[in-house]
């Protein structure tokens, strides 16, 4: 869903990428606090990875496809504030060097996906596993927390082109969040997938 | 993390970045395809010209070797750039940093 440039208004692109500098300032900051500068080469393989992922585009139903985000992946590896780093990372040169999402845009597509994403992935994943016992409720989090992400930096993405006047807000909200919601289960079943891959060969890495 | 750790790590993305070049889906994505059905796919603009667009090679065209190329040029920015952005947060000086 990386939004490309002359979809978003001056404005919404501004605001959007104000509130994202803002968050980012805050990561490198609480991150700084407990950095660890052993997690500096795990996040640059962590990048790797989610950029390399993005590239695998799974087709979902009705002739479209979706591919990972990877903010709760990484969130439950790194914790969600360095994963927010990571994968504004990933977004840079996705925008820059592949022309993938918008230069104007990028503020943006970075609220919604490093931001919104892995943050509201995050409290649901939280939130599920702590609510669930804890045999199932790590991986019923990491499923929920990683299709809300998902679900949710859709809607972010299409209140953004409703506000710009691109398209009907109403109607953009119900499209983004209905296709969404099926990228979303691919990204529920990814996420476990490679989590609990990582749990057995590095149990390490997951603290 | 291990240096072996971290190569071995890179020789995934490596991977995956080989398969996504062969098994990817085509089909436009989710917000793509709005865009379609909406009617406003046409107002997108390019405001920057990528070196590698589109996940292509330009000097080799389309198809897989050159989506390979472009995404194993992509692993590499992305690791680098990755770790050069945390060293700098991280508070660590740069290693180049000249003695006076």
């Amino acid at each position: 869903m990386h939004i490309p440039d002359g979809f978003l208004s001056i404005p919404v692109s501004a605001a959007s990428a104000a509130v994202s500098f803002g968050a980012l300032a805050l990561a490198v900051k609480k991150v700084q606090k407990k950095l660890q500068e052993r997690l500096v080469p795990l996040m640059g393989v962590l990048a790797a990875f989610i950029f390399a992922a993005q590239m695998f585009n799974f087709p979902v139903a009705g002739g479209t496809s979706g591919h990972l985000l990877g903010g709760v992946l990484t969130a439950v590896i790194v914790g969600p504030w360095a994963a927010m780093i990571v994968l504004t990372c990933v977004l840079i040169v996705q925008c820059l060097l592949f022309q993938d999402g918008g230069l104007l845009a990028l503020g943006a597509n970075i609220l919604n996906m490093a931001v919104i994403g892995t943050w509201c992935g995050w409290f649901f994943y939280a939130a599920v596993k702590k609510a669930l016992p804890q045999k199932i409720g790590g991986a019923a989090g990491i499923f929920i927390g990683a299709w809300f992400s998902v679900v949710i930096a859709a809607s972010a993405a299409a209140l953004e082109l409703g506000l710009s006047g691109t398209a009907p807000l109403k109607a953009a909200l119900i499209a983004m969040v209905s296709v969404h919601a099926v990228i979303g289960v691919g990204e529920g079943i990814i996420t476990l997938f490679v989590f609990s891959f990582l749990k057995r060969v590095k149990p390490e890495l997951i603290s | 993390m291990s240096r072996k750790s971290i190569i071995v790590s890179l020789l995934v993305c490596v991977l995956v970045v080989v398969l996504a070049a062969i098994f990817a889906s085509s089909h436009p994505d989710g917000l793509e395809w709005i865009a379609g059905k909406m009617g406003f796919e046409n107002s997108a603009t390019t405001t920057i010209k990528s070196p590698l667009p589109d996940y292509t090679t330009p000097t080799m065209g389309e198809g897989v070797r050159s989506t390979a190329v472009a995404g194993l040029l992509g692993v590499a920015a992305v690791f680098l750039g990755t770790v050069i952005v945390g060293r700098i947060f991280s508070g660590r000086k740069g290693r180049g940093k000249s003695v006076e």
